[in-house]
């Protein structure tokens, strides 16, 4: 029985942070929920509360075509690409073929560059992690769950969630994904649905809710089987509520699954208060769940998602990036650019309803967590390192690794991953192979050459 | 798609499209449904019976609830009911939603594997010659099993090289490295730097705001190797992180007349910046026009500018709304929450 990953000291973790400023500049439409502001406004708090210092900050290359098709198809992203509204036509854009509501998902200036911005911080996430440059990675631009492979649906286009996970997969042979969103993370179900190298959890609102899946009864399919978990759940649920049945699952799936990485969409619409959901939860019961996965010695990524009140979408991210600091911020806001919007109480934290009726009793989060239990239980054990000779497919990037050290050739740069963990002699002219010229370890490459 | 007629039709709108559109902390309904209770037009019990709940955002969509309404009294019928229209004899229970945590036995999970396995829309059609069929609930959907349309490529392991062309993030600055700064320098730099732009009259944050990290001292002072000094000496810094793409580098400010002309557009065309780019300032980039609603929504020209458009002012609404009452009086007194719902200063 594989036992988690020893607690971590709370302590230090290393925390990048991907966000671009145009994102604010982004608009929906009048009267559209969705307001890629909320992200500036969550930014604007992060620089306030004096974190940036805490974090590495990163301007993310926009995602190109190539990058965005490694999950969705050439035709889709080319009708992104290119689609105005006046030549939809062209790409026999009929009501349905690239969006099932067009109402949801209209065009709008920019679109593709938005899609870019939020696939690009995520992929570069999935890379930093994979080079094991950094703990935990974020990208508030991200987390848009519901964008299928040739679809676009519910306020998402671009699929970051998956372009990022099919990154990590690279190097990771187990990734885990984890939904906190009010709805069912559908998108990156669908796409990873038959798979078992990734597991999708998510925890949603069921019944007469969209997207309309997220039925317990989904676990996958063929090789996927049972690496889907969905927790359909019901109105009011508080932060108590959630936790007595986030705590259980997650440990067991940590403990089943046994992911190599993890991936946290953290969509702010389950919070007390959204526009859109009647959930409620406060942020310390969603901020939880990011503490969850800060306690495992595990890659984590973190992404935005839903989240349509934007005052406690930019209080919920500002608040989770502090727990991945691992610095507690006060409750009073700082000033900031945006201040006023904060009102009346200018304070971090909200208080949850208490009068809105909880219809998850006790009883249900038992059965539910019951049935979840029963499926995981079915799973293979992953086998534990020490158990088991090493066989071809397990392990690779340790065999990877290895193997190119021993046979490099000289005149070909080794990959990254390989020359970050070796050693260089103070002896040799440049500090590493980048000709002295790694901007990232300026400090040491001054250190050895002025000698 | 005829756009423009949709735009239209939303500005007709009275409500969700543009009046009590909640933009960034104006909420002073917490909820759709005290939102509902502003407007006395339209009958919202509707609005739950079709599947697709941003449907009531527009008015065409109308169409779509005579669609599903006819599936929803067939989702209301009994099984039993059902398949006696539909010739079938009747089974065992019924299928149950899942919101209900009882499994209701071997019927209801036979029921839901035959979704799980069904390789498609279940929705699509009947099978005549399957006593369990039962037709699903209009909002349920089922998740697509096609490799090639719906599931991603997972790539193999260990196959890739990790230099993927990602070197040009850039960097802004990096907290994690062998010798950082430790917090007393960085915050006397940061505080340094602050008396720098009062010297050269650039914008500081206001008394009290120290905490707050300067973005472009911080890079300046990464891109010289954390040297206080030389990172001083390169004083004034560039704005490192402005949004070239939405805006164009050389845009000036808003200047009075546009101001005038911007806050015009809002009256007549709505929050549809594209338009209003279109239409009277073609020159500007739509995200110059975006950026600056933002702004101005925090200046005293936009509570003027409300005032003379009563319009579109949101009705105030009391702390609470009346829908929370209704529960209170179900649910025996309570004490008002103090939440984030209230109506926020920018209303005044």
């Amino acid at each position: 029985m594989v036992s988690p990953a020893p607690l971590r000291d709370q302590s230090k973790r290393r925390v990048c942070y991907y966000y671009d400023t145009n994102v604010g500049n982004y608009y929906y439409g009048p009267g559209h929920v969705m307001k890629p502001h909320r992200i500036r406004m969550a930014n604007e708090l992060i620089l306030s509360y004096g974190l940036y210092q805490n974090l590495s900050i990163y301007r993310p290359l926009p995602a190109s075509f190539e990058a965005m098709t490694t999950f969705h198809s050439d035709e889709y992203i080319t009708f992104l690409r290119d689609a105005k509204i006046d030549n939809l036509n062209s790409f026999g854009a009929s009501k349905g073929k690239f969006s099932q509501n067009n109402d949801d998902c209209p065009l709008f200036d920019g679109l593709y560059e938005f899609c870019q911005l939020s696939c690009g911080g995520s992929l570069a996430a999935a890379i930093k992690l994979n080079k094991k440059k950094t703990d935990i990675a974020i990208n508030w631009m991200g987390g848009l769950h519901h964008a299928k492979k040739s679809e676009s649906s519910g306020f998402c286009y671009t699929n970051d969630i998956v372009v990022g996970i099919l990154e990590l997969l690279k190097f990771h042979k187990r990734v885990l994904y984890v939904d906190i969103d009010i709805h069912h993370g559908d998108g990156v179900e669908e796409a990873f649905f038959d798979t078992n190298r990734v597991m999708t959890v998510s925890f949603h609102r069921f019944g007469n809710f969209f997207p309309g899946t997220g039925d317990i009864k989904d676990v996958g399919i063929y090789n996927g089987k049972l690496y889907s978990v969905n927790v359909p759940l019901s109105d009011g649920i508080t932060d108590e509520s959630y936790q007595k049945i986030f705590v259980p699952v997650m440990e067991k799936v940590m403990e089943m699954f046994d992911p190599q990485a993890v991936v946290l969409q953290c969509g702010a619409d389950s919070l007390y208060g959204d526009r859109l959901g009647k959930f409620n939860l406060s942020l310390r019961g969603h901020g939880a769940c990011a503490e969850f996965f800060r306690k495992y010695d595990v890659p984590l990524m973190m992404v935005g998602g839903g989240g349509y009140t934007p005052r406690n979408v930019a209080r919920c991210w500002a608040y989770e990036t502090s727990i991945a600091v691992g610095i507690e911020v006060p409750n009073e806001l700082p000033f900031n650019n945006y201040y006023e919007y904060f009102g009346p109480d200018y304070k971090l934290h909200i208080e949850p309803s208490k009068v809105l009726k909880n219809d998850n009793s006790d009883q249900k989060l038992h059965e539910l967590q019951k049935e979840i239990y029963e499926n995981l239980s079915q799973l293979d054990k992953v086998p534990s390192v020490q158990m088991q000779p090493l066989e071809n497919d397990t392990l690779p990037v340790l065999e990877f690794e290895d193997i190119a050290r021993d046979e490099e050739n000289p005149d070909v740069r080794l990959p990254m991953s390989i020359m970050d963990s070796c050693q260089h002699n103070d002896a040799d002219f440049y500090d590493d192979e980048n000709g002295g010229d790694d901007h990232r370890n300026e400090a040491n490459g001054r250190l050895s050459t002025d000698s | 798609m005829d756009e423009d007629a949709s735009r239209s039709s939303l500005t007709d709108e009275e409500d969700y499209v543009d009046d009590n559109d909640n933009d960034n902390g104006e909420d002073y309904e917490a909820t759709i449904e005290e939102e509902e209770l502003l407007d006395d037009d339209g009958d919202y019990a509707d609005e739950l019976k079709g599947w697709n709940f941003f449907a009531f955002l527009l008015s065409f969509t109308c169409i779509t609830f005579c669609i599903t309404s006819d599936l929803e009294d067939e989702g209301e019928m009994t099984i039993e009911e059902l398949q006696r229209k539909y010739g079938y004899n009747p089974p065992g229970n019924a299928e149950e939603t899942a919101d209900d945590g009882n499994s209701a036995g071997d019927s209801s999970s036979a029921a839901h594997e035959h979704s799980i396995l069904d390789l498609g829309n279940s929705q699509s059609g009947y099978e005549d010659d399957d006593d369990d069929y039962a037709p699903p609930d209009p909002w349920k959907r089922t998740i697509r099993v096609d490799p090639v349309l719906f599931q991603a490529d997972v790539p193999d392991i260990g196959k890739s090289q990790a230099t993927d062309a990602r070197e040009d993030d850039v960097v802004l600055w990096v907290s994690d490295n062998t010798n950082p700064p430790s917090d007393e320098v960085l915050n006397s730099y940061l505080k340094d730097i602050v008396e720098l732009r009062k010297t050269h009259d650039q914008s500081v944050p206001p008394a009290g705001c120290e905490s707050r990290d300067d973005e472009d001292a911080l890079c300046a002072l990464y891109r010289n190797n954390f040297d206080t000094e030389k990172a001083k000496e390169s004083f004034p810094f560039p704005h490192i992180n402005a949004p070239f793409r939405t805006v164009r580098p050389d845009a000036l400010g808003f200047s009075e007349e546009e101001s005038k002309i911007f806050e015009e557009s809002l009256q007549m065309y709505g929050k549809d910046f594209a338009l209003i780019g279109k239409m009277r300032m073609p020159y500007r980039k739509v995200g110059e026009l975006i950026e600056y609603y933002y702004q101005w929504k925090l200046t005293p020209s936009y509570r003027v500018w409300r005032e003379a458009h009563p319009q579109h002012v949101p009705v105030v609404q009391p702390h609470l709304s009346a829908a929370w009452h209704q529960q209170a009086a179900d649910n025996g007194p309570f004490t008002e929450p103090s939440t984030s719902e209230g109506p926020s200063t920018l209303s005044n």
